[in-house]
Order: structure tokens, then sequence, then C-alpha cells
């Protein structure tokens, strides 16, 4: 439960921020993708079930703020937090740069597969063209701010997550 | 073994059970529309969100300010900690000096717009942008207990801004004409010929002709047409109401037609005070009217 409301605290923080302080901040036009960012490090932190649910309900949220049908950014997510989550399981690394790397890869293959959705339903807002400027220009900006969200994240999922206890 | 192959088994149920969710979700709200269970939902967490937007604008605008300010005087690192201390509180102040006389003069011009078209305005504030990076909406600090309902017209200083398209109890959300779902039903102020406006993000706005032939040129003004084409495109703005300068002529591909750009007036970048046309009253007649 604590677990839970940790992280709806962390995608209501994610949202206002994307809304408002980087409404005002933006990268040759584009907003950081505040939920992209989420959902991977909660997919590298908590494996890709706790991806797929993170992504499922910080996509909803995001949903319910948006024109767009409901559900697009949720599918989008859900498939991205089991992904980053699985291939997390096979790297080893003990990179420090590897959530940026992660992060800045999943930002754009979400954005990307999140505008094909948008295609097939016929809700595409421009060409391919711009799908893909904002699809660099979003993950450069979410790899920016890694460094910094990356470590508080961490913070999250270590705090609340559920330990073990073994009785003897 | 077997618990692994167990675990990864209920993870990918897992994943599917939330794809055909989502799924769902699409389907519920595609065929449920503007008062369907999904857009309720959505409705109530606007709500929620609202006031949280507004109390995040309200300290975030003139820290914005100030941290501007700081990063263009690299010098005051080097002076003491008490001057530095004074002079970040005096920029502060400043920036909320700036930040409000420029509100005041904007509210001005807004509301000597409202009384030469009769328009009756309801100033507004705008506290957020929508989140993602594929809609062009804002927030504004009026809702529903406002007398804020869907359509209603919004414009400042400069020109049209868009419609309200959902309206929460505290807050209400405008689509900008730059979204390419807006569709604005325009004409040439000089000429008066007609069209529709639509939204092609930062892009200049397109400008579709009704009358193929019509002679366009760079710099004419465009405003609201007050003309309703058909079901959903137009009809919702009033006339008269200044959208943009034409900003290029060119003829499409297919050589049949002109693809005519323009320029909006209002600077989105900078959008702040806006006003919300809740109604409009008749004007008097022109003075020279009187005099014939």
């Amino acid at each position: 439960m604590r677990r839970a409301l940790a992280w709806i605290a962390v995608v209501v923080t994610a949202l206002l921020l994307q809304s408002t302080v980087f409404a005002q901040i933006k990268l040759g036009g584009a907003k950081p993708e505040l939920m992209y960012l989420v959902t991977v490090v909660l997919a590298m932190l908590e494996g890709p079930a706790s991806g797929a649910i993170g992504g499922f309900s910080a996509g909803m949220a995001q949903d319910f703020l948006l024109n767009d049908p409901k559900g697009i950014t949720a599918l989008v997510l859900t498939v991205l937090g089991y992904v980053v989550g699985t291939v997390r399981q096979f790297i080893t690394t003990p990179s420090p740069a590897l959530p940026t790397i992660l992060v800045g890869v999943g930002t754009i293959g979400g954005v990307l597969f999140y505008g094909f959705v948008a295609f097939l339903l016929g809700r595409l807002p421009g060409d391919a063209l711009f799908l893909l400027r904002v699809a660099v220009l979003s993950a450069v900006y979410n790899a920016i701010l890694t460094p910094v969200a990356y470590p508080l994240l961490r913070r999250v999922a270590e705090t609340t997550r559920t330990k073990k206890v073994h009785r003897w | 073994m077997a618990t692994t192959y167990r675990r990864v088994r209920s993870t990918r149920l897992l994943v599917l059970g939330l794809l055909v969710a989502s799924l769902v979700a699409i389907t519920v709200d595609a065929r449920g529309g503007r008062d369907g269970p999904m857009a309720t939902l959505g409705r109530g967490l606007g709500a929620v969100m609202g006031p949280l937007q507004e109390g995040v604008a309200a300290v975030v605008r003139p820290i914005g300010s100030f941290v501007t300010n700081v990063f263009r005087s690299g010098s005051l690192a080097e002076e003491n900690t008490t001057l530095r201390e004074e002079i970040a509180a005096l920029r502060r102040e400043a920036a909320e000096v700036n930040s409000l006389r420029r509100e005041n003069a904007e509210l001005r011009r807004l509301f000597g717009l409202s009384e030469r078209h009769g328009f009756t305005l309801m100033g507004a504030t705008v506290t957020a942008e929508a989140p993602g990076n594929f809609e062009w909406a804002v927030i504004i600090d009026k809702g529903a207990v406002d007398g804020v309902t869907v359509d209603m017209p919004v414009i400042n200083a400069d020109g049209l801004v868009g419609r309200v398209v959902d309206v929460y109890p505290g807050s209400a959300k405008v689509m900008l004409i730059l979204d390419p779902d807006s569709a604005v039903s325009v004409r040439l102020s000089a000429s008066g010929d007609r069209g529709v406006l639509q939204g092609q993000r930062e892009e200049p706005l397109l400008f579709r002709l009704i009358d193929a032939e019509t002679e366009v040129q760079p710099g004419e003004a465009v405003e609201t047409s007050g003309y309703s084409l058909e079901e959903g495109l137009g009809g919702v703005y009033p006339p008269s109401i200044q959208v943009g300068v034409v900003d290029s002529v060119e003829p499409d591909p297919s050589n049949l037609t002109l693809e005519v750009r323009v320029r909006p007036r209002v600077d989105f970048s900078r959008l702040s005070t806006v006003g919300v046309i809740t109604g409009q009253q008749p004007l008097p007649p022109p003075e020279d009217a009187d005099s014939t």
C-alpha cells in the first residue's frame, strides 16, 4: 500500500512538473516525457511486472489529461515497462551511464510507438519527420534529467520495497 | 526452474491483461465521446490537478523569472553573501513587479478590445499546459464555478487564442488554434474572402480558401468570420477577432488552389493573461451612420 502511494505521488508530481515547470523550459520546442522516464526507471529497478503496471497507471493518468483517446499512452507505457524490465535482466554492465542510456533509448522507442498507435487510430498530429523530431528531443531531454531523477526514484523504490523477513 | 517459468508466465498474462484493458479504454472512450465514462473520469482527474497546477504555477512563475535573471549575471557569485541575498531578494521582487505590470497592461488592452467588440469578457490566467508533446492546449484558472462552458472562445490582447474544450470546477482546458484538431472559420480583413484556418502545430496556420480563385497577398490581415461552414467547423467564434497575417502564398502541389500560410498574432510561447468570451452585447450603430 505504502509502495503504491509512493509511486502515485511520483506520477502526480511528474505530471505537475511536466505541465507547469517544463512547459516553460522546452528543448527545441519539446517537453520532456516524464511518464516515460518514470516507467523506464521503475522497470529497471523493479522488473517487468512492476514496469508494466507502473507504465499502465502512469499512462492512464497522462491520458486522462489529454484530448487523445484515453488508453493510448497506457498501452505504450505498458509495453515499454515490460520490455525495459525484461531487457534489464540480461544487462550486467555496472556502468553508471546505464539508466541514462536506457531512458534515452526507451523514450525514443516509446514515443515512436505512441506515434504508430496514434497513426493507426488516425490521431497522429503531423508527419513522420515531426514525430521523429519530438521523439529525439524528448529522449535527449529525458536523458539530461535522468542523472537527477534516477537517484530520487531509486530512493523511493528502496525505501518502499517490501522486505523479506526470515523466521528461524 | 518451474518457479521461474511460472513467474514469467504470470508476468506475460499480466501484461496481456493490461494491454486488453488499454484497448478497452480506447474503445470505450471513442464510443462514449465527451459524455462517456472515460471523459467523466478525465474531468475528475482534471478537477484534482487544476488547483495543484495553479499552486505550482504561482510558485514557479516568479522563480522562473528570478532564475533567468540570475543566469544573466555571473559576477554576483564573487560578492559577499549578505549582498548576494539582498540582490537576489530585490531581483525576485522586481521580477514579480514586472510580471504584475505586464499582466496589468495585458488586461487593459484585453478589456479595451472587449469594449470595442461588445464582448462580455472574463479575465483568466494560464496556469499550465497539456502534459503531452502532441497536444496544443493550456489550462486556465477559471472553470465551471465561474460560468465557463465548453466551446467558449478565448482571446488575449493580440487576438484569438482558442476555445474551451473541457471544463473542471475551478479550471478549464483551452485548445489553442495551433492544434491540428482546431479549425476556425475566418476571412481576409480586406476582401472578406472566407475560408477555414487549420492548426499546424508550431508552423504557420494553414488557410483553406473556399474560393480557389481568390487573390491573396502576404501581409493581409485574417480575422474570424463568425460563419459556420458545417457541423463542427467554425461557428464557435464571433466575427472580427484578429487571428493573424498572411505569411506566404504558394500554389498547392496539385496547382488547383493556393496554399496560404498565416502567422498567428498571438505569441503562444508567452501566453499568460487571456479572456474568455462569455457573451456578446449588440454594438451601437457606427457614428457616420447617424450623421447621414
